[in-house]
């Protein structure tokens, strides 16, 4: 696990041609062939089968970056010393605010994943992509999952787990 | 952080006068001690606000003991490696069987309480103690969480604390 600054995950994902959306901060552009929003489950079971699957269709020789958007809102639901420790036994002295990304190495793939669950978990706001880029996803504060993908295979197997949420038309 | 094997574990319960009955009872000094289950709900909201009521409940100026006793059960809902990541930040290379014991001293009270909901996020059983001995609790993979207290005044005024998260399984027993 490395740690990396705003600045390195963008420039991680140039080759990608993906960028976050400069309007919202909250979506990508670029890559995936659609987009589904989910409503986040607050069961614990609904949660961690649901990363497990998200983690079950990428291939094993990924690299993810887990880029932390937004954090520290839900004081009642956080446990950031875990976060912490694990970022500190992976030598970063940094504080998340410098350095939000987490990059993973193919060898890495169960900490992605655990570390998706904590994010999750503890109501933080944050991006999932992998190299080479599959699916991606955004997990929002505000309990709601933006998926994107190429294929159906991954919205269809996250929607055993968490309702498919659509925006009320205006 | 430091891990502990069974024996220490069971050495330095043994200094606040604590024994296990088996399976999941306790005594201190020879008297058991009260007890009330209730069900842990599947809620990660419901669970997040109970861990930190009881570390609440606790104070400061302790130790914690948090005793695995039984892990690996629901593999769908665990993330081990998160686990062996905090212990192996601790310098503690052995695997959890060798040493499931999990120190804490006072200076650690937030990774005491975030390994204790991590315990209950993964369907572990697990004792949590104080030092010096408050109340105890022990959590189990069957959805379920003994509170145990000295007194049926103490156990009342915990009760009512987590009842207000966790429904109520069974009555006070001891």
């Amino acid at each position: 696990l490395k740690c990396l600054s705003d600045q390195e995950c963008r420039a991680w994902l140039a080759p990608l041609g993906v960028e976050l959306d400069p309007q919202d901060g909250t979506s990508i552009v670029g890559g995936a062939t659609e987009s589904v929003w989910f409503e986040i489950s607050d069961s614990c079971r609904r949660q961690s089968i649901a990363v497990k699957t998200i983690f079950y269709f990428f291939p094993d020789d990924c690299r993810w970056l887990l880029w932390l958007r937004e954090w520290g809102h839900k004081p009642s639901e956080e446990y950031p010393e875990i976060w912490n420790e694990i970022r500190r036994k992976n030598h970063e002295k940094r504080s998340i605010i410098e350095a939000p990304g987490h990059l993973f190495e193919p060898h890495e793939k169960e900490l992605a994943a655990g570390m998706l669950r904590l994010a999750m978990l503890f109501g933080w706001g944050a991006f999932l992509l992998s190299a080479p880029l599959s699916h991606s996803l955004f997990i929002s504060s505000s309990e709601l999952m933006k998926l994107y993908a190429t294929s159906p295979d991954v919205p269809d197997a996250v929607s055993e787990q968490f309702k498919i949420w659509r925006p009320l038309k205006l | 952080m430091r891990c502990l094997t069974e024996l220490e574990c069971r050495d330095r319960l043994a200094l606040l006068g604590v024994a296990l009955i088996p399976p999941y009872g306790l005594t201190v000094y020879g008297n058991q001690l009260v007890s009330r289950t209730f069900e842990i709900p599947d809620s990660c909201r419901l669970q997040a606000q109970v861990i930190k009521k009881l570390f609440h409940l606790y104070g400061d100026d302790r130790r914690w003991l948090l005793w695995l006793r039984d892990w690996g059960i629901w593999h769908s809902e665990e993330y081990p490696e998160v686990w062996q990541e905090i212990r192996e930040g601790h310098g503690e290379e052995r695997p959890i069987i060798d040493a499931p014991g999990h120190l804490f001293e006072p200076h650690e009270k937030p990774l005491a309480e975030g390994m204790a909901r991590l315990t209950m996020l993964f369907g572990w059983d697990a004792f949590l103690f104080s030092e010096p001995l408050s109340h105890c609790v022990f959590m189990s993979n069957d959805n379920a969480l003994d509170v145990f207290a000295g007194s049926l005044d103490a156990l009342e005024e915990l009760s009512r604390e987590v009842g207000r998260f966790f429904p109520l399984l069974s009555a006070a027993s001891g």
